[in-house]
């Protein structure tokens, strides 16, 4: 990569990767490790393709959609040994929300891969049904089937436990 | 307030306090794993539309080689990690770190060449990044090329660079060599791409001391990286001048001045069984008269090429995983939607279709099973010896029936 590119793109990964951790943490269900692991191999990607993907409209947005498919490829690579737990490491999170975020966070652990991504999509990441669907090479239709699924199981995962999450 | 909404709201609140640990080794890692991908990319890779896992050939992994060694050139700033993201207690400026990047480098090169466009840098502009690197444009009187030094300094315990299998990398001429003190040189005379065999050649030589600091050295035979037109046969210095300037005790004062990244804890990790039990298997189920060649093994999966003696050589590569029935219900439903049941309760999806890389005339037949504990066995077979390139032959080696013989052998249940 000429100086200059790579001068563009360590500007790029410093000020994206705060981001993509905090999502690749919720797809993780708040496995720092793996978090890591994700982050550090859509950057790799994001440097192979960077002097075409930097003129791209939008690279932030295209630097998720690489993320989350890495999510679902190395979910499928690693499920020998990944056990999500949501289990939160310590100082990640202020003490007082600890247990509040790791109810979440487990419910997110307990659901499947596609469905964790298409809540951190929909619900974290904002990202319409359309856009959602070509982040996840599906169809809108799809999307809103697996959207309200998700939904529906993490729904009864949670319980009641979510009004006091919202209000902490 | 609606469920979704209360959803997205602790979701937020949850999400906004995560915070990598370590940004810049987080930036600096995907930097690594990049220029990895760049040069092997072209390299053949199993896996793809189906969701099939994994994944690049060539890169055995040596997981403790870089920690197993108590010789540390490194002094001074090494001790201090958090000087990764401040200059501040320096005893040299940044400024005068980049100036000496680029002044190590020119000399360093042969003398009477023509340097332009001569560049140092140390830091990032704005002074958090550390990215130091030197690039210029050399011209020894045959034709202008770029050449670019960076240098880094990995975690102990990282993956070193290795050469990718020969048969998938073909235009490469690639060696690894241990040096006294524990370091390793990586010399790598291949192609900007390397699957082309033509065009811009890279030639890079990678040095990694057993205290994990690292010399890249990359040289081409035209005046940038990319788009710009070939000015000479190859590159200006030869492998035994690059394996020269990567060594050079001049970088030394340089790689001093580089903190050393904070170790991380190890973790238990398995990607899937071992690949060389996965090979062993696989070549113990080859029909009588196949014969396996050009074996490449990384965790969960092994390939190699196959021969009958007949006609040409065929690719195949076979995956070993294991899933969860509960956890991952939703992904095997997925990749196993319209799958035949066998009788113990396996479920076995068979693809025959044009391979998905390309390649005049190549063919990818896939069968993926899944056994009722969970274990997924996937073999896809080519009739090109490497993936993306013409056929060898008219049809894989193995055929069809032989192919789904082996996937369903309970030889593999012994893996996992």
């Amino acid at each position: 990569m000429k100086a200059a590119d790579e001068s563009d793109y360590l500007d790029f990964a410093t000020a994206r990767t705060g981001a993509l951790y905090r999502s690749a943490a919720l797809l993780s269900s708040g496995d720092p490790h793996l978090a890591e692991d994700l982050v550090q191999e859509t950057l790799g990607r994001m440097y192979v393709h960077w002097r075409r993907v930097s003129k791209a409209d939008n690279p932030a947005a295209y630097a998720h959609t690489v993320l989350v498919r890495v999510f679902l490829s190395h979910r499928r690579r690693r499920s020998t040994t990944e056990q999500p737990t949501g289990r939160l490491p310590e100082g990640v999170v202020p003490e007082g929300d600890a247990t509040l975020r790791l109810t979440l966070l487990d419910a997110l652990a307990r659901l499947g891969p596609r469905d964790r991504a298409v809540l951190v999509l929909r619900f974290w990441e904002d990202r319409s049904v359309e856009e959602t669907a070509r982040v996840l090479r599906s169809s809108s239709g799809a999307v809103r089937t697996q959207t309200s699924r998700a939904l529906g199981r993490i729904r009864s995962i949670l319980g009641d436990s979510l009004p006091d999450l919202a209000r902490s | 307030m609606p469920f979704e909404d209360r959803l997205a709201q602790s979701m937020r609140d949850t999400g906004e306090d995560f915070a990598p640990r370590d940004l810049v080794g987080l930036v600096n890692g995907g930097v690594t794993d990049g220029r990895k991908r760049r040069r092997r990319r072209n390299v053949a890779v199993l896996g793809g539309s189906a969701a099939l896992a994994l994944v690049a050939v060539g890169g055995a992994m040596v997981p403790s080689l870089l920690n197993t060694t108590g010789a540390h050139h490194v002094a001074g700033p090494a001790a201090q990690p958090k000087m990764s993201l401040t200059a501040s207690a320096k005893p040299v400026s940044d400024g005068e770190l980049a100036k000496q990047m680029i002044d190590t480098l020119k000399g360093l090169l042969p003398s009477g060449g023509r340097i332009t466009d001569a560049t140092g840098r140390w830091v990032m502009p704005g002074g958090r990044m550390l990215a130091p690197l030197a690039s210029l444009v050399y011209d020894d009187g045959h034709g202008a090329s770029a050449i670019e030094v960076g240098l880094t300094h990995n975690r102990p315990g990282g993956q070193l660079p290795s050469c990718a299998n020969p048969a998938y990398a073909p235009n490469d001429v690639c060696h690894t060599y241990r040096l006294p003190g524990g370091a390793w040189l990586y010399l790598d005379q291949g192609y900007e791409y390397p699957s082309h065999g033509y065009g811009t050649k890279d030639w890079h030589a990678t040095l990694i001391k057993a205290d994990g600091s690292q010399i890249d050295v990359d040289e081409w035979n035209a005046a940038a990286e990319k788009g710009a037109p070939v000015t000479r046969a190859t590159p200006p210095l030869s492998a035994d001048q690059l394996r020269a300037l990567a060594t050079s005790t001049a970088w030394r004062p340089l790689l001093a001045a580089l903190p050393a990244p904070k170790p991380i804890p190890p973790r238990p990790s398995g990607l899937g069984p071992d690949g060389g039990a996965i090979l062993r298997t696989l070549n113990g189920l080859l029909p009588h008269g196949v014969t396996g060649h050009n074996p490449d093994s990384q965790s969960g999966y092994a390939e190699e090429q196959l021969r009958d003696g007949k006609a040409g050589a065929g690719l195949i590569g076979v995956n070993v995983q294991l899933f969860n029935s509960s956890e991952d219900a939703g992904i095997v439903s997925q990749l196993f939607a319209g799958a035949t049941t066998l009788p113990d309760g396996s479920r076995m999806v068979v693809r025959q279709q044009a391979a998905e890389k390309g390649g005049s005339g190549a063919v990818q037949w896939v069968v993926d099973l899944i056994r009722p504990d969970g274990e997924r066995v996937v073999a896809q077979e080519f009739n090109s010896p490497r993936q993306g390139v013409a056929a060898d032959r008219s049809q894989p080696v193995l055929s069809i029936d032989q192919l789904k013989a082996l996937v369903t052998d309970p030889a593999w249940t012994k893996l996992v």
